[in-house]
């Protein structure tokens, strides 16, 4: 099974059959405690007392702990600014404030009900609006500017400028957030945790309390989800049930309800986005001026990485002559914001998409031709922060998804549809995705692997990546099993642990299998190096005996005649063969090791945020979409008719999980921008903490056609593994959807242009509709 | 009472279950994750909209005679124990063979349908339903039917297109039923009669009132001890309430084993719909009579909840926004509730409600059964929500009316959502009489509106998207009477 093929899962049979294992799977210990914790319900404040005298005295309660039993309160990836426990002050509604451990889910329940927690409430601030006003910023940025925005603009023919207001997003992961803590001895601790970033939980649990890093083993299986969520927040619950473990010297298990989940874990960020753009006659832009503001939240967190990448990638797939970009983090009273899918990017390239839209409602012009116009390509490939795009398919991906897609002959059809039909509006828009590829902080482009051969020809590979079903494992174990010439079936994939693997960067970036596969390539090919020479020794007729052995050369000679294929090495020159598991052997009986680590770092990359020079990504994933629409004329509502995807993805590893990965991530694009609402009432309360209020797409919101293709323009290049990464780049494409319903509201033709938020909800279409109904017939 | 026993006895994958005091007051999926060993069934949203904890249920006890037993998909985690006693309980972990995997299971696998794998267990349930429940023929497994049987099952990383694909893989497959493999003559027959008996448990709790559970296995039974506990039914809502700690009652009497319950009959253009009737079998019963409505049902309900939960803990639920409310008040349904020792008491549904969440009811009064009249009026039902499948309703309407000569001659009209109760518009009605369904009979429904409604903005939507929905439903509503009139004088001239 190599590269190309579409292997299934490596958990597919564990999946279907209920045997695969999650953290609150663990069976539970005798002694095990389950730890929970009370919340501030204020959204700002000061905290005058903790009383939770009554709460010890409920039967099975074992212990209430606060703030000060931390040996380290505060964590954060960039900035340790954020409360494990909150100590004095109250950033958001739902703060944690103090742990509870009990023997008993009703005592646990009962307790927390009795912790008396007064708070002084103070004025809060709830929206990017009053931050800004406010000037209440977590980060600020250095601002990207390209050529000469005024000069350009004074001589545009036209100018828009207005404002757009994006939502945030739930993860919505279906496994919440989880940690199982067994402390060990000699005041060790071996923590299971649903993390994405091992090294960090490693880190925040052993500060928490007050240990070295040595003395902490952070375990994972497998996420049943995690899109970013658990990239940085997962941390704090596994610190929280380690704290309880150390107190009482007993395993500890704190799972999140769902509702305990979306209360309290930051989220996709919204950002609100000033704007002032001019163009010419044809639709082609020509100055862009751009403010982005995002809702950061209580604390840092991945905050100034994200808005940076919103910064990367508010240009899109479009080539800006003369611009300017600023952007500010804003500091607000609300769950402290994080990763989700895109990180950001998301965001930024919404603003450019939406504006094309404009362009072409403003000018009369079909947008699909604006979006040509204004696409990068041939030496019109200079980006905002100097990188050029060198391999840009994304010409070819226009004009063949065009004719694919069947664009034009919609857009007639829809014409007429619209003019005649009572009931429904139809609009189709297509918009694309440029995503850079690398962490855009350099030190995270680093992956390290051990791979262990087994003398039956099987082997074990652990890398730093974890499994949250985006297939990394089942690639990884492609690439090993490519370079062994073993089936993919004798390769396991292990569980991620810091003891095996560490200092390891997150899983996250779309970069999981680009740099831990690299890695575990790596090793996988200094033994086969190993192994080919001790097949030349043994094809030349030398033997080993009880006097002596093997002795392998260091010679660099290249060893590309031996081929490792169908579980057999060859070599072509000689024509000899020896089975794998035979070479295996003889390797071990001659103390030649089967084992490798290797270490692996993306070569060229870096950026100098201040003087906006050098290279933040190694490649970019392209990629399109058409999407229509249709909404109720009456209601606001809107369906998704029709989506054709196109993507260029390299020389894939495995389609079928690629593809995966592109129908996942539009439908959670399409949920952000359509149906997901994060509603907080005006104490800053999150009033959307359970499926029932927050609505993410079901079954039947995914497109009634949806039609996904792949084509092989530029292989990824510099990560060694040829296939482009994929876990964010289609996100951006659920951004088609808004687009589309931008483009059905332009059929109303109304005297003004659409202009509305995201998520366009049925009540923000209906509203949009009525405006624009009264505006035309004014 | 008869003679009575203190365990509930179920079967879960082809072994007998008997479950005790705490353990039988447990939801049934966390008596399968934590105390039968079985993990594979998950906890997401512990409210019965995910899926996740999705397991099959044949229940022995449903008395429609003619029918065999059958495996139903429910939701796990809102389902107490001691509600399934003498049930048949299948999960996950038991629907492959020793052998192999289930064509349901291999198609998955195939069609790579599972990813990060916490929604597979609980799709894989819904797709076995779904196998169940169809000859398998490729007309029955097409993708646009195969959603219907997935709208209760939330998956956050595949975009379901492969989870679809996996369905339609499952066209002609030759595999022995989980009915076969489970629901065998004996098993069948052990069970049953576990539901003849009475069953009453209790236990302590620290810090808190004991626990107590009744489940009637008859009617006397039942009648002797109305007033004593809360009563519970499919427990779709009542298990949330109770997940989210906002349920405070510890003594509870449930319905299941009721037969008389589940009685389903039309005497005199009457049908009477008995409480115990789940949504799936309601929808049954009043496709004939009352299509638009039994049609709706799907929006509102998945499979797992449609299967359990009852239109009478609709009704007695008393939300403004249940959706089957505002379709019995146009109907001018009638209640039947019975008092302890079996007294029968008559009421219309238009005056059971008193103000929000209050009904005209006594503590030892139980809804026995709905009666609704058969009519010939043309019916319209309405729901908007922010998710079409699966969501509560923003708004909802319902409408019976009826044109002679292009005027109204009959108009009932009520809606839920606007108000602390669902709420007729007589105003509506009385000025509609005699009058055309045109512009301006839509701006004098506007106005009835205007006066009459004051809806609460919450995360549903605003008070003023309600008031625009409320107006602009109307709207629609006269446009699809033209549309149809414009429709039948072609079809006349054709």
């Amino acid at each position: 099974m190599k590269h190309g093929h579409s292997s299934a899962h490596d958990s597919a049979v564990s999946h279907v059959t209920g045997q695969s294992q999650y953290v609150d799977d663990r069976q539970m210990l005798k002694n095990e405690l389950l730890v929970g914790y009370v919340t501030a319900k204020v959204a700002c404040g000061k905290i005058q007392n903790i009383d939770f005298s009554k709460a010890l005295k409920v039967p099975g309660v074992v212990c209430v702990l606060t703030a000060s039993d931390l040996a380290h309160n505060n964590w954060g990836t960039i900035v340790q600014d954020q409360p494990l426990l909150a100590q004095s002050q109250v950033e958001y509604f739902d703060e944690p404030v103090a742990i509870v451990a009990a023997e008993s889910e009703q005592a646990l329940s009962l307790a927390k009900k009795m912790i008396l927690v007064e708070i002084q409430a103070l004025p809060a601030v709830l929206t990017i609006q009053e931050a800004v006003n406010k000037k209440m910023f977590l980060s600020v940025a250095e601002p990207f500017i390209k050529g000469d925005f005024n000069q350009a603009m004074a001589v545009a023919p036209h100018k828009l400028k207005g404002e757009l207001s994006l939502g945030g997003q739930e993860h919505f992961y279906m496994e919440n957030q989880a940690a199982v803590v067994y402390s060990s001895e000699n005041g060790h601790f071996e923590v299971h945790s649903s993390t994405q970033h091992p090294t960090e939980t490693q880190h925040v649990v052993a500060k928490a309390l007050g240990i070295e890093f040595h003395k902490v083993t952070c375990i994972v299986k497998r996420l049943g989800g995690g899109f970013g969520g658990k990239e940085s927040q997962a941390a704090p619950m596994a610190a929280m049930a380690a704290l309880v473990a150390q107190k009482t010297g007993r395993a500890a298990r704190m799972v999140l309800t769902k509702d305990e989940d979306m209360k309290i874990t930051g989220k996709r960020h919204p950002f609100w986005h000033r704007y002032e753009i001019g163009f010419d006659e044809n639709g082609k832009i020509q100055a862009a001026r751009f403010e982005l503001y995002a809702d950061g939240g209580a604390y840092t967190d991945l905050s100034p990485s994200i808005l940076e990448r919103a910064m990367f990638h508010v240009d899109g797939a479009y080539y800006l002559p003369n611009v300017e970009i600023y952007a500010a983090c804003c500091k607000t009273n609300t769950y402290s914001n994080t990763a989700f899918r895109g990180f950001g990017g998301p965001q930024g390239t919404f603003l450019i998409e939406s504006l094309l839209e404009d362009i072409a409602v403003f000018l009369k012009k079909d947008s699909f031709d604006i979006r040509t116009l204004n696409s990068y390509q041939g030496d019109r490939n200079l980006t905002p922060y100097g990188q050029k795009i060198e391999q840009n398919p994304l010409p070819e991906i226009f004009s063949k998804l065009r004719k694919s897609s069947d664009y034009d002959s919609r857009r007639q059809e829809i014409l007429k549809f619209n003019s005649k039909d009572k009931f429904k509006l139809r609009g189709l828009s297509m918009t694309a995705t440029k995503f850079g590829i690398a962490f855009t902080a350099r030190f995270l482009n680093q992956g390290n692997a051990l791979v262990n051969l087994h003398v039956d020809g099987t082997a074990q590979v652990s890398t730093g990546a974890v499994e949250m079903g985006q297939g990394v494992n089942t690639k990884i174990c492609q690439l090993v099993a490519e370079v062994f010439g073993i089936d993919s079936k004798k390769i396991s994939v292990m569980t991620t642990s810091t003891e095996k693997n560490a200092n390891t960067s997150p899983t996250a970036a779309s970069s999981g299998a680009d740099i831990n596969g690299a890695a575990a390539v790596k090793a996988a090919q200094a033994i086969r190096q190993r192994l080919a020479r001790l097949a030349e020794m043994y094809f030349a007729g030398q033997t080993f005996d009880a006097l002596n052995e093997y002795q392998l050369s260091q010679s660099a000679e290249n060893l590309s005649h031996f081929i490792f294929k169908e579980g057999q090495v060859h070599c072509t020159r000689t024509n000899q063969k020896i089975i794998f598991s035979d070479l295996l052997k003889k390797a071990h009986l001659n103390r030649i090791s089967l084992s490798e680590y290797a270490h692996f770092k993306t070569e060229g990359l870096g950026f100098d945020k201040k003087t906006i020079t050098g290279t933040p990504f190694k490649y970019f994933t392209f990629g399109a979409a058409v999407t229509e629409v249709e909404i109720d004329r009456f209601t606001g509502e809107s369906k998704v008719l029709r989506t054709d995807i196109l993507m260029d993805l390299g020389r894939s590893l495995n389609p079928a999980i690629d593809r995966g990965q592109t129908t996942g991530a539009f439908v959670q694009g399409l949920g952000w921008v359509l149906l997901e609402k994060l509603y907080h009432n005006t104490s800053g309360e999150l009033l959307s903490h359970s499926p029932t209020t927050y609505k993410i797409p079901n079954v039947q919101d995914t497109p009634r056609i949806f039609n996904v293709d792949f084509i092989e323009a530029y292989k990824a290049e510099g990560v060694g593994i040829g296939a482009k990464a994929v876990g964010e780049p289609p996100f951006l494409l659920g951004i088609s959807c808004w687009t589309a319903v931008k483009n059905a509201l332009a059929g109303l033709e109304s005297s003004r242009r659409p202009d509305f938020s995201s998520p366009a909800t049925g009540e923000v279409i209906l509203f949009e509709i009525e405006r624009l109904k009264s505006e035309s017939s004014l | 009472m008869k003679m009575s026993r203190d365990h509930i006895i179920l079967s879960i994958n082809g072994r007998q279950h008997e479950i005790r005091g705490e353990h039988a007051f447990m939801n049934l999926s966390e008596y399968l994750r934590y105390q039968a060993g079985l993990a594979g069934t998950k906890i997401v949203c512990a409210e019965g909209d995910c899926g996740a904890c999705s397991v099959l249920v044949a229940k022995t006890s449903d008395p429609i005679r003619d029918q065999p037993v059958k495996f139903k998909s429910i939701n796990s985690c809102i389902q107490p124990v001691f509600n399934l006693d003498g049930c048949i309980v299948v999960t996950v972990e038991a629907l492959a063979s020793a052998k192999e995997l289930s064509a349901v299971q291999q198609s998955m696998v195939d069609q790579q349908g599972a990813q990060c794998g916490y929604c597979t267990p609980g799709i894989c349930i819904s797709l076995s339903y779904l196998k169940e429940q169809t000859g398998g023929t490729a007309e029955e497994i097409i993708p646009s039917k195969a959603k219907n049987f997935l709208t209760g099952n939330l998956c956050r990383c595949t975009g379901y297109e492969p989870i679809i694909k996996a369905a339609c893989g499952l066209v002609d497959v030759k595999e022995s039923s989980l009915s076969k493999r489970f629901l065998t003559a004996s098993q069948v027959s052990t069970l049953k009669g576990a539901t003849q008996t009475d069953v009453y448990f209790g236990f302590n709790r620290p810090g808190l009132e004991p626990i107590e559970v009744w489940i009637p296995s008859s009617k006397e039974s039942l009648f002797g001890m109305l007033g004593k506990g809360r009563l519970i039914s499919g427990a779709t809502d009542l298990g949330v309430q109770r997940n989210k700690g906002r349920l405070g009652e510890s003594r509870f009497i449930s319905l299941q084993k009721i037969a008389e319950l589940k009685q389903a009959v039309v005497t005199n253009g009457l049908l009477r719909i008995g409480a115990g009737l789940t949504w799936d079998q309601v929808q049954d019963f009043l496709q004939d009579d009352f299509s638009d409505f039994a049609d709706s049902i799907n929006l509102f309900a998945s499979p797992q909840i449609k299967h359990i939960g009852t239109l009478a803990g609709n009704i007695i639920n008393a939300s403004p926004i249940a959706d089957g409310v505002p379709f019995l008040l146009v109907n001018e349904a009638e209640l039947l509730l019975l008092g302890s020792g079996g007294k029968e008491r008559r009421v219309p549904i238009s005056d059971f409600y008193q103000g929000y969440k209050k009904i005209g009811m006594a503590s030892d009064e139980i809804l026995w059964a709905v009666l609704l009249p058969k009519n010939k009026l043309k019916q319209r039902v309405y729901k908007v929500s922010q998710r079409k499948d699966l969501d509560i309703a923003t708004i909802n309407l319902a409408i019976a009316y009826e044109l002679k000569e292009g005027v109204f001659s009959h108009l009932k009209l009520a809606f839920g959502g606007v108000a602390e109760t669902s709420l007729r518009m007589t105003s509506i009605e009385s000025l509609a009489l005699g009058r055309k369904p045109d512009a301006l009979f839509v701006a004098d429904c506007a106005k009835a509106i205007d006066l009459a409604l004051r809806p609460l903005s919450d995360v549903r939507g605003s008070s003023k998207y309600r008031m625009l929905l409320a107006k602009n439903l109307i709207q629609k509503w006269v446009v699809e009477i033209d549309l149809e009139s414009q429709q039948n004088v072609n079809e006349a001239n054709v």
